[in-house]
């Protein structure tokens, strides 16, 4: 084994597994340091207006798969889907001290008819860094997905490269269940992804997602 | 009208992609301990360096003789494989490279010494002397910064990580993570000084 370049005048090795083992097992302790926060919550208060909700985004013409705008979209079921994420991200914003003067939303909807509609991670992997929070609730879900739970927004680790080898996983799974609520920070990259395909499904997958500035 | 999540609803918090780190005792016992910091005391100036951070040997460490060193060698290399073992990197003989680190005087901390091992895969870093005042608490301890703290001071993860200091509990950590020691009070009287030892630990 070479010696580092600047030890060269020392002329001394590195230690090297000759050394023998203290006879006994070393105790350790864990610790999580900087984890990045994820919130979730079933949004219960949706309830009596996600067939409204669900009914209007499958109004709107546009391939599966595809993000489709709901800045136009107007009625109470709006109105309380709007008012549920902002409650959630004020309070996350109020938490987290964040000192801002603007607050900005971008809302849209994705629909799923099959588990061909999921597009591969290469090709769908991106991130609203943008946005200070994102909220995407699972509006629907096919039941297939409940007893199969193959379909997910997935996030990635963002430094994976560097702490793969520490075993700290490389995505984290929201499943798709109705009105199950995931909030997270917008710089993480996401997906949608199938990891078994399954069953054929029933009914399509509608994801509801805002992006929210605080500035 | 809505209203606004009830207090039952509120939401659930996790945490995503958390850096390990871990602290354990090292198996070294009272004359092994005093053996070590002798050494180090008395280490010629041409093994040390002054510079960043504060004074701080060259390899020499890495093969002094003697039974207490032979111990320390071997506690070291038993926490990180007991780590690597957790996370499955076994399997391949680790070098290890070792040095002392030492502060003498508070005007010698400064928040310029943050630095990373970037090489390690584990850095096991041990308080060999403490001042007195400060055994058992974060300011005597090793600050660990965020990776992304730009980022994720946005979202409430904090942007540095510290533990409690012990004389010979040592803090292991991936060898990436930026580090510095903690600034004590400007008026802490550090006596003998702070005395570590850190051993970069290489499973490649």
């Amino acid at each position: 084994m070479a010696d580092r370049p600047d030890d060269e005048d020392t002329a001394v090795s590195a230690t090297t597994s000759s050394e023998p083992a203290v006879s006994s097992s070393i105790e350790f302790q864990r610790h999580d340091a900087f984890a990045v926060p994820l919130w979730t919550t079933v949004v219960s208060a949706l309830g009596p207006h996600q067939l409204a909700l669900v009914a209007d985004v499958s109004a709107i013409s546009a391939p599966a798969g595809e993000r489709v705008d709901l800045g136009t979209q107007t009625g109470v079921h709006w109105n309380a889907w709007r008012t549920v994420v902002l409650a959630l991200t004020d309070r996350l914003a109020q938490a987290s001290e964040i000192r801002w003067r603007m607050r900005q939303a971008d809302d849209y909807a994705i629909t799923f008819d099959s588990p061909d509609d999921v597009a591969e991670e290469r090709e769908s992997l991106e991130s609203h860094a943008r946005a200070t929070f994102t909220a995407a609730l699972w509006l629907s879900a096919p039941p297939e997905a409940a007893s199969h739970p193959s379909l997910s927004l997935s996030l990635r680790n963002p430094f994976n490269h560097l702490t793969r080898r520490y075993e700290v996983p490389t995505y984290v799974h929201h499943p798709a269940q109705p009105l199950r609520m995931l909030v997270y920070p917008s710089f993480l990259e996401q997906f949608f992804a199938v990891s078994d395909p399954g069953p054929t499904w029933s009914s399509s997958a509608v994801a509801l997602v805002s992006d929210v500035l605080y500035y | 009208m809505v209203t606004p999540p009830a207090p039952g609803d509120d939401p659930v918090v996790r945490g995503a992609f958390a850096v390990p780190c871990w602290t354990a005792r090292m198996p070294i016992d009272v004359a092994a301990h005093l053996a070590l910091i002798r050494d180090i005391d008395t280490i010629p100036s041409n093994h040390q360096k002054r510079g960043e951070p504060a004074y701080h040997t060259d390899q020499l460490l890495s093969a002094l003789p003697g039974a207490h060193w032979v111990t320390y060698r071997a506690a070291v290399r038993c926490a990180a494989d007991a780590v690597a073992a957790e996370l499955g990197l076994l399997g391949v003989e680790p070098v290890i490279y070792t040095s002392a680190i030492s502060y003498r005087a508070v005007s010698e901390y400064t928040r310029k010494v943050g630095h990373s091992h970037v090489a390690a895969t584990l850095v096991v870093a041990m308080p060999l002397r403490l001042p007195r005042g400060l055994d058992g608490s974060i300011l005597g301890g090793t600050v660990l910064r965020n990776p992304l703290p730009s980022l994720n001071d946005l979202c409430g993860s904090p942007v540095t990580w510290t533990t409690p200091a012990h004389e010979l509990e040592a803090l292991i950590f991936p060898g990436f993570i930026e580090h510095r020691p903690a600034l004590p009070h400007p008026e802490t009287d550090l006596g003998r000084g702070r005395l570590l030892l850190t051993a970069d630990v290489c499973y490649f």
